[in-house]
């Protein structure tokens, strides 16, 4: 049965990830005009254009370049930048180490800030406490991370003068792109938590937990948490893409050396082949977080129908 | 309606009223002052003067137009073919529906605005390709949205009773289950309108959006960002400018949310 599910869902997901790579292929062809003559500037020579068109493929009917490119991608082969003629893959593995410690870092902060926020309003519900916490979940969700990032440098950077201004030096340069990035996840995330735990704290088995002279904190911590936490991980799950996505803009303002400061330049410097593999590179890590969520929960929850 | 909200429902106005009077205003949003580059916000001018000595006040203003105008075409584009296709999904039913949840399905793999930046990247920055990638992302919400509603719809006895007359699907569609489902999606486009004024600003200020020296509150940080010790107005005044529209329509989509009690809505 959970063999059935994994198969299918393996399945759908190869499919999602063909798609993508299909999308991120097409995205060359939506450049305004000749790709080859944005990226070489009007004043290249026209043997120059046709080397780069015939490098890139582009001079083959479109099916196979979508067939090479295919087959490319399976073989962890992105090609070549146009900038600096490294291959795309090298670059890559160059700026992940930087995205996932950031990644990291913003999940565990987000975590840390959530929980106890969202248990506290669930638990006090509509006392003072629960205001206080949804009305900075609800801030939290409504600044976005470029006006987050300068404000936390102006204060913690430039006036107390606590954390480097940017870039990727030691421990103290990580904690505001974090901070940045972890904050937004959390007001979703305190959200979920309180939202979850309002519906586990009803059921009977809270109220049997009690009944059994349980002290409070290990009702609200073991029976009631626990249970409580498997949508909050699908949830997780879901915004970590936007965690991601929102990586891209927080590592521009931090110059954080990661992938998606190497989108934004590459987009700069038109070197599309290296964009393009910085969206599949996202997009696939997204699509197996999701999965892998959706396969722990399953596996996790017993009560959940595999064949949903 | 709760008196509480009546004031993101005020600061709304204020801003629309500002975006749409704002050329017939005695702005000059562009001029370049020498003489008051960083002058910081004073009593004459409550938000100061930018590193070109240009007044901060005028280019928010010229901020909210570029923003609330974007946001008002993507989100009617994304509403229009968003429902529409969602709904012609549901009620096709077979292929059409296949076909749309997996296009669907593939665009929600990408996270967040990831794909507009790589569209606005790619078609190139300016004001109508920032549309038209802001458009292609966000019309999948509406979408996935109208098509589930469409199907809880579809077997209700009224529907079928409007089929026994006779009626045509455009119009049972149209009149008989549209207006059932626009609660839902009414806000769905509250939250997608916020989503849309951050995602604007969000490429704006990745050098994405509109132009220089056209105005745009993301743009904005971005000049301010590089003067942040001088002059942290720079930065202060359209980060603020963009919380207060983004909390106040969150707010209200808050509320809307919970006034037609649509469970499946609530996180």
């Amino acid at each position: 049965m959970f063999l059935n599910y994994l198969i299918k869902r393996l399945f759908s997901s190869l499919f999602v990830l063909l798609g993508i790579t299909t999308l991120v292929f097409l995205l060359i062809h939506l450049v305004p005009g000749d790709p080859i003559e944005v990226m070489l500037g009007e004043t290249a020579r026209p043997a120059d254009r046709e080397a780069l068109r015939h490098a890139l493929g582009l001079d083959l009917p479109i099916l196979q370049q979508w067939w090479q490119y295919l087959v490319g991608v399976a073989h962890f082969d992105l090609g070549e930048s146009l900038h600096s003629k490294q291959a795309v893959i090298q670059l890559l593995l160059d700026r992940i180490p930087a995205t996932a410690i950031l990644s990291i870092a913003s999940l565990f902060i987000a975590i840390v800030i959530a929980l106890p926020l969202g248990i506290l309003a669930a638990v006090y519900k509509d006392s003072i406490w629960d205001r206080i916490a949804m009305v900075t979940a609800m801030l939290g969700v409504s600044i976005p991370n470029f006006v987050m990032g300068p404000l936390l440098i102006l204060i913690f950077a430039l006036w107390l003068g606590w954390f480097p201004v940017s870039g990727k030096e030691g421990f103290a340069s990580l904690i505001l792109p974090a901070l940045t990035l972890g904050t937004a996840l959390a007001a979703i995330l305190s959200r979920m938590v309180r939202a979850s735990m309002l519906e586990v704290i009803q059921e009977d088995y809270i109220r049997a937990a009690r009944a059994r002279g349980l002290t409070e904190i290990r009702v609200l911590g073991l029976h009631a948490l626990r249970n409580a936490a498997l949508p909050v991980i699908t949830i997780l799950g879901m915004q970590f893409g936007a965690l991601l996505a929102g990586a891209v803009i927080t590592e521009t303002i931090f110059s954080w050396p990661g992938i998606g400061q190497l989108m934004i330049e590459s987009i700069q410097k038109r070197d599309y082949p290296v964009v393009q593999a910085c969206v599949l590179l996202i997009s696939f890590t997204y699509v197996l977080v999701n999965l892998l969520t959706d396969v722990t929960y399953m596996a996790l929850d017993p009560r959940v129908k595999l064949d949903a | 309606m709760n008196k509480i909200y009546s004031i993101p429902l005020f600061v709304l106005v204020v801003w629309t009223v500002l975006a749409l009077t704002g050329p017939i205003l005695p702005l000059h949003p562009d001029q370049i002052a020498l003489d008051k580059i960083f002058v910081t916000p004073n009593w004459s001018q409550w938000f100061g003067y930018d590193d070109l000595g240009r007044s901060i006040s005028a280019r928010l203003i010229m901020g909210a137009r570029t923003s609330l105008s974007i946001a008002i075409i993507v989100v009617s584009i994304s509403f229009v073919v968003g429902t529409l296709l969602g709904m012609m999904g549901a009620w096709l039913g077979g292929f059409w529906d296949k076909s749309l949840v997996m296009v669907v399905d593939l665009f929600i793999a990408f996270p967040g605005i990831l794909l507009a930046i790589a569209l606005a990247g790619l078609l190139g920055p300016g004001l109508m390709n920032a549309v038209i990638a802001l458009s292609i992302v966000s019309w999948v919400g509406f979408a996935r949205l109208a098509r589930v509603q469409t199907l809880t719809m579809k077997n209700r006895d009224h529907v079928d009773a409007a089929h026994a007359l006779g009626t045509s699907d455009f119009t049972i569609t149209l009149r008989h289950i549209l207006p059932l489902i626009m609660a839902p999606l009414i806000i769905e486009a509250t939250f997608a309108f916020a989503g849309v004024v951050i995602a604007e600003a969000g490429l704006s200020f990745l050098g994405l959006g509109v132009q220089p020296p056209a105005a745009s509150w993301g743009s904005m940080i971005r000049d301010g960002t590089r003067y942040m010790l001088v002059a942290p107005h720079m930065v202060l005044a359209p980060g603020f400018a963009i919380l207060s529209l983004v909390l106040c329509i969150n707010l209200l989509g808050d509320y809307l949310r919970d006034k037609m009690d649509i469970r499946e809505f609530k996180a």
